[in-house]
């Protein structure tokens, strides 16, 4: 049973991981909490829907567009909201409800469009999962948990080898500083948005794939994602990613042994005790 | 702008507000002929789909009776499935639109509008099969009968099948509570066990650590006892995970998603339900069979089929001329075998009815009686 647990986990993990990388990318760059990311999560699995189940288009067609959708929506998302408020000199609280506003809007809009049932991309057939180790797994599964990790190292090299990831960096580290050598912060948080909102492009249309589709789904998804954020150290993709595995495991290996109604409280008192013990996280830096 | 001209400004705004708020309050309600009824459905938020499919059964309910003249209005309020929100629905729809009778659906909406609905002395028929939920006053009522009977009816099944050790995973609510108690009770009176049983969240879409737990166990029958959904997606993953036992569930998964999600892990799955499409021979109710499947694309789900019943029992009693909720609580009690989609209506001195629970399964795709 160990090992089907521990799969359970890594599935459980790659899920949260893949929501919290994105989100992860845009807090280190742009300081603010971007709540909305779960609602892009789940417009982008909602616009696989329409390419592929509406529309009709090759599967693999519909997947390029959507990441590619994803970036844009991310983008313009920053252009027409946040940006905006910076302009105005907003605080970061403006900025985070107006997050939470917007991820309120894009549910409503998903309902209003899409309709309130549960949808289901259908380009997968349900079977036996493989056996592997004692442990079942569906191919679908494995493609997840491998997608978190290559993006893992992915998110690693791009900010620290590229070229604009370390312009990122920069700004992240210091707005002031980064400006006067001649990086445009304004520019810096356009990029954090489209690779961040690539990267729940892809998520949306995994979790799309693995557990159908919800006008609600975002909301979930996110406050996992930050949970995982947070407990791996908000600001460092990598501690995000970590962090979101760790979470996965606890869950997975709690019910194990509790009745399994206790789930989200195992997740929020871990939650917990990183704010009391190690508040900035498993790689987050002190400041 | 000075002073003087802003204190007469302010003076006439604040006589426009109390005159436009005297005239809202006492404004006599203009088409006194007919009758008003509150629906309080979760029309937005995760419970979005099961609001939409009682709704669907109200409006071909109120086209069909207000066809030669309109006797019934409904107005809709979103729940949400938030009790704060629904209470304060039920305030509004009770004191400024003086309904006579309120609709409301979802388990814990429905507990926390009854005792505003009692108070008020308005009839609330909750679209709830939660446990002793009529017994809460002599104006609240449910035309779903009680949920610990289907659990009872699914432990019959299992014992008839020579069922010895069986697994339960429930929705975390008071009906499906009400449903695995019933099974248990059954099921452990007569000598065989419930091995595992686990609740989960409205929040949940991965089951595979409850499910491997369940695999641990080895039971030889599952109940799942939730909502359409988070059945399809037990099933998927109980499927995938390599657990091939009988599958039992209950009321109200008999929806098109049920099967978008669920493919063909669907076939074979048995639940307890009380609608009774062959038995209807009532031409009329059949046409609404067939109007329901023609307009949404899938045929009358059981939630739909509540609500459609309902209205047009209420349309019956107020085509008599009673138009107040005393008057039609009475009527309402005096009711025997009103033909209804979800079973004939004969209310108890409670205000529930006692249905018999009809078992179903899919074959084909389609919802069908199960035979043996």
């Amino acid at each position: 049973m160990f090992s089907q647990l521990f799969i359970n986990g890594l599935i459980a993990g790659a899920i949260y991981a893949l929501v919290a990388s994105g989100f992860s990318l845009i807090y280190s760059t742009c300081k603010f909490i971007h709540f909305a990311h779960g609602a892009v999560v789940a417009v982008t699995a909602y616009i696989l829907y329409l390419f592929f189940s509406l529309l009709g288009l090759n599967f693999w067609l519909a997947v390029i567009l959507t990441i590619i959708f994803a970036g844009f929506f991310g983008w313009l998302i920053n252009k027409i909201l946040y940006k905006k408020l910076r302009k105005r000199k907003a605080s970061n609280v403006i900025l985070l409800i107006a997050s939470v506003g917007l991820l309120i809007l894009l549910e409503s809009l998903i309902l209003l469009f899409f309709g309130a049932d549960v949808k289901t991309i259908g380009f997968i057939k349900i079977a036996k999962g493989l056996e592997f180790l004692g442990a079942i797994i569906t191919p679908l599964q494995i493609v997840i948990i491998i997608s978190s990790f290559v993006l893992l190292f992915l998110l690693f090299f791009f900010t620290k080898k590229s070229k604009i990831g370390k312009a990122m960096r920069a700004v992240a580290d210091n707005r002031d500083v980064a400006e006067i050598v001649g990086i445009s912060a304004e520019k810096m948080f356009s990029w954090s948005f489209i690779i961040g909102s690539a990267i729940a492009g892809i998520a949306g249309i995994l979790v799309g794939l693995e557990q159908n589709l919800e006008p609600t789904m975002g909301t979930n998804l996110i406050i996992k994602g930050f949970t995982g954020a947070i407990i791996g150290g908000i600001g460092s993709v990598p501690g995000a990613i970590l962090g979101s595995f760790l979470l996965g495991f606890s869950e997975n290996f709690g019910i194990w042994f509790l009745p399994s109604g206790y789930k989200d409280a195992i997740a929020f008192i871990i939650l917990f005790v990183f704010l009391l013990a190690r508040p900035q996280g498993i790689l987050g830096r002190k400041k | 702008m000075n002073k003087t001209a802003k204190t007469i400004l302010w003076v006439v705004i604040i006589v426009i507000v109390i005159g436009a708020i005297w005239y809202g309050v006492t404004r006599k309600p203009t088409t006194e002929e007919v009758i008003k009824i509150g629906a309080i459905l979760p029309l937005t938020g995760k419970n979005a789909s099961y609001g939409e499919r009682t709704q669907r059964g109200i409006e071909l309910a109120l086209e069909e009776v207000n066809k030669e003249e309109k006797i019934i209005e409904v107005i809709y309020e979103d729940s949400r499935g938030d009790l704060k929100e629904a209470a304060s629905a039920a305030q509004k729809l009770i004191n400024i639109d003086k309904v006579q009778v309120l609709f409301s659906q979802l388990s814990g909406v429905s507990q926390a509008i009854a005792p505003i609905a009692q108070e008020n002395k308005i009839i609330l028929f909750g679209f709830t099969s939660t446990p002793g939920f009529t017994k809460q006053g002599d104006y609240i009522f449910s035309n779903r009968g009680d949920a610990t009977n289907i659990g009872k009816r699914l432990g019959e099944f299992a014992i008839e099948k020579e069922y010895k050790k069986a697994a339960i995973v429930y929705l975390n609510n008071e009906t499906h509570k009400g449903i695995e108690e019933g099974f248990r009770e059954i099921f452990e009176n007569n000598d065989r066990s419930v091995v595992i049983s686990e609740l989960h969240e409205k929040t949940e879409t991965d089951f595979r650590t409850i499910l491997t737990k369940i695999k641990a166990a080895q039971p030889q029958v599952i109940l799942f006892s939730s909502r359409d959904k988070y059945v399809a997606m037990m099933l998927v993953q109980a499927r995938e995970l390599g657990l091939d036992q009988q599958v039992l569930s209950v009321q109200g998964i008999d929806s098109k998603s049920f099967l978008e999600i669920a493919q063909h892990t669907a076939e074979g799955i048995i639940y307890a339900q009380t609608i009774v499409y062959e038995d209807i021979t009532n031409p009329e109710l059949q046409e609404t069979l067939k109007e329901h499947q023609n307009r949404y694309g899938e045929p009358m789900s059981l939630y739909a089929a509540n609500s459609y019943d309902v209205v047009k029992l209420l349309a019956k009693i107020v085509k008599t001329g009673i138009k107040t909720s005393p008057a039609i609580k009475i009527a309402l009690l005096e009711t025997r075998d009103f033909p209804g989609i979800s079973g004939d209506i004969t209310f108890d001195e409670t205000g529930n009815v006692h249905k018999e629970n009809k078992l179903f399964t899919v074959k084909n795709g389609q919802f069908v009686p199960y035979e043996e």
